[in-house]
């Protein structure tokens, strides 16, 4: 059985960029990596993980979007003009808006769809690991994926106030 | 691999996505993670195991007293009570264990806590005056015992959930990480053993206090000290961090100190504020310089000057001549077999194998995937395959993707542009069962540092992968799954890389004939995608 201290020294990277790269650099991510971590220690409590990389991941990618989701409930979007076309000089400037278009589209997914779409994009997951952690079947987490691909790229395209609209 | 789902292969997986939606992901995982926030993380979840039981639940009151802060629970109160069904208790997210005793958390609005029923109104109608005193004796002593528990609890609390975080000093530190390149650390990948033994994490800005030893498995790693000498470990490597210096048990590292010692140059003079490399048979200090140094596994070591001067002093019984101050362009080394520094000779090693120069530019390497971009049939220019025990070129053809793949094959999809390519065009059978077939394809590394390059990739065979070889050296393979021809193996090569062309090959054993047939099958998959460090000027 793998040491908690060991647990934490391999995963604590990994779980503070699944929830980083949900919510944005920010005190919101290290929040939601010490909740996982709390989580898991109950959990270790109760039963023997045997999974920790796609335990804490999935955990943390969940806990990530709930949390994206509440943000979005309390917050008003940022309403950046994406730019459209070939890149050019706007393009590059505006570049790093993109991330937080992206999030701003991802909570918008049905929580399913974005959890394998995380696991997917922003964790490189196969869709056998995928189907693994979440247990579901492969052909679930490629139906989820395309879904997810073509509203984000919907989101994108128009903007997300276009999309409610 | 510890972690079966470790980082693999971006690229392929990002190829599913387009325009904008792929522009957005890049941005999102390019973002750094900060590497003090994943100490804290760190820290903290180790503090819930160095407690006993009840941390858990005094973090989530914690957490509880947190949102209470911020606002959202503002109209809440939390209160300790014992378990109030009287038997078994059902922990909900309202409810935490403490230890063995069973507490409970009960959270209440304040609104619903004024309307409850008034308890001197019961017992003033219905029940006898003695059980009033004694349920308020008892309410006393409980609301003693838990004010006590709360004082001490929440003095832990704010430990535990940094809600007051305590101020602790910095250990003394010899320097810290500047600089991480597709390190893979020994153990468990990503932390080191500190001095006294404790894993922590190592990331870019972790501090690195004397004592602290660095098992590097792959990739680089710069070490800036306090004294402003910088150095570039090359995975594989074990090194301990000294105050000015360290202690290379095996490996590659490229020292750089430019404080020029005034002085004869002698090793006794230098030692006193120079920077020190020792390793199992030598002492390299050094003058004011950039250079190399160089441990294998016999315990030979191989300093290189790039520019100023370095002393090589020999730690092997009976080297009493074993000194010598290298120059420029000079090498030396400390040969455990005669005890004696060999004789300085000029550029004798070559310089590239010290990487001399970390940054964030890595640029990738152009390797090629199997079939990619390549329709059924057509014969892939970038692989060879030829069966093991043929002379060289005699029999080696182009592999071909094939043209109708078997169907207990994984299937060609989106998710990678990746094709089966085999010996024959039209099938996947070979007139060889059990017989060894070596796929090849080759790369060139022209303006990267070979010491910092990795290839990653996911392979798929049939029947059976028996070896991978990188220049002809065998590497470590990959853990293959029950049916490798279904099942994408990950692997990683982070050694054995040489300047200029490259060659890398897989050796892939053909089935069982197939039942009441001589054919058998034999199929190659492989995703492909690697980086090197930009050499820089001057390299």
């Amino acid at each position: 059985m793998m040491s908690w201290d060991k647990a934490v020294a391999d995963h604590a990277t990994i779980v503070l960029r699944v929830a980083q790269r949900i919510l944005g650099m920010g005190p919101d991510a290290e929040d939601i990596a010490q909740e996982v971590f709390l989580e898991a220690f109950q959990l270790r409590q109760k039963e023997e993980v045997h999974n920790w990389g796609g335990l804490l991941r999935v955990m943390a990618t969940r806990r990530a979007l709930n949390r994206l989701r509440d943000r979005r409930r309390t917050e008003p979007l940022s309403h950046v003009e994406l730019p459209s076309g070939d890149s050019g000089p706007y393009e590059n400037a505006v570049a790093g808006e993109l991330a937080e278009r992206l999030r701003e589209a991802v909570a918008e997914l049905p929580d399913g769809q974005a959890t394998v779409f995380s696991l997917r994009y922003f964790e490189n997951l196969s869709y056998e690991q995928i189907a693994e952690v979440l247990h579901i079947e492969v052909i679930a987490v490629g139906s989820a994926l395309y879904k997810a691909r073509a509203k984000l790229q919907m989101l994108l395209k128009i903007g997300i106030g276009g999309a409610k609209s | 691999m510890n972690d079966p789902f470790g980082p693999s292969t971006p690229a392929p997986i990002l190829a599913e996505l387009a325009g904008q939606l792929r522009d957005a992901v890049l941005e999102v995982i390019a973002e750094p993670v900060s590497a003090a926030a994943v100490l804290r993380v760190a820290e903290r979840a180790r503090q819930l195991a160095s407690s006993d039981s009840d941390v858990a639940a005094e973090s989530a009151l914690a957490d509880r007293r947190n949102r209470t802060t911020a606002g959202g629970w503002s109209n809440e109160k939390a209160v300790l009570t014992s378990n109030p069904s009287g038997g078994q208790a059902f922990p909900s997210d309202d409810q935490t264990v403490f230890g063995k005793d069973v507490v409970c958390l009960v959270v209440e609005p304040a609104d619903v806590r004024a309307a409850s029923p008034s308890l001197f109104g019961y017992f003033s109608q219905v029940g006898p005056i003695s059980y009033f005193v004694s349920a308020l004796i008892m309410g006393f002593a409980l609301v003693a015992a838990w004010q006590y528990q709360i004082t001490t609890r929440l003095t832990r609390l704010e430990m535990v959930s940094g809600i007051q975080p305590k101020a602790t000093p910095l250990p003394t530190t010899a320097g810290r990480v500047s600089a991480m390149v597709d390190c893979r650390l020994a153990v468990d990948g990503t932390s080191s053993k500190d001095a006294v033994g404790f894993h922590s994490v190592l990331a870019v800005d972790s501090h690195l206090e004397s004592g602290r030893q660095i098992k590097l498995d792959s990739g680089a790693m710069e070490i800036v000290y306090r004294s402003g000498a910088k150095v570039i470990l090359q995975g594989p490597a074990t090194f301990k961090v000294d105050g000015n210096g360290g202690y290379l048990a095996v490996g590659r590292l490229t020292g750089k100190f430019n404080k020029a010692v005034q002085g004869s140059g002698d090793a006794a003079s230098a030692q006193e504020a120079s920077f020190i490399i020792r390793t199992p048979t030598a002492v390299v200090t050094d003058l004011g310089t950039e250079f190399g140094v160089e441990v294998d596994n016999g315990g030979c070591t191989t300093s290189y000057v790039f520019r100023g001067r370095v002393c090589l002093q020999s730690l092997l019984p009976g080297g009493h001549a074993g000194e010598l101050v290298l120059k420029a362009d000079e090498a030396g080394r400390v040969e455990p077999s005669d005890g004696q520094v060999a004789s300085v000779r000029r550029v004798s090693v070559e310089p590239q194998r010290f990487v001399r120069r970390i940054g964030d530019r890595r640029i990738p390497i152009r390797v090629f995937s199997t079939g990619d971009g390549l329709a059924a049939g057509h014969a892939d220019a970038h692989w060879e395959v030829v069966a093991a025990g043929d002379a060289a070129g005699d029999s080696m053809q182009q592999a071909v993707v094939v043209r109708s793949p078997c169907p207990n094959w994984h299937a060609t999809d989106i998710s990678t542009p990746t094709k089966w390519i085999s010996r024959n065009s039209d099938s996947y059978l070979v007139e060889t069962p059990g017989r060894v077939y070596t796929f090849r394809t080759a790369f060139e590394l022209e303006d990267g540092v070979p010491g910092t390059a990795v290839l990653r990739g996911n392979i798929l065979v049939d029947r059976r992968l028996l070896a991978v070889r990188l220049n002809g050296r065998d590497v470590p393979m990959p853990e293959q799954p029950r049916n490798p021809s279904q099942w994408f193996s990950p692997f990683s090569i982070a050694e054995g890389f040489v300047s200029g062309m490259n060659s890398l090959e897989f050796d892939v054993e053909t089935s069982e004939p197939f039942a009441g047939s001589p054919l058998s099958a034999l199929g190659l998959r492989v995703e492909l995608n690697g980086s090197v460090q930009e050499m820089g000027p001057g390299e």
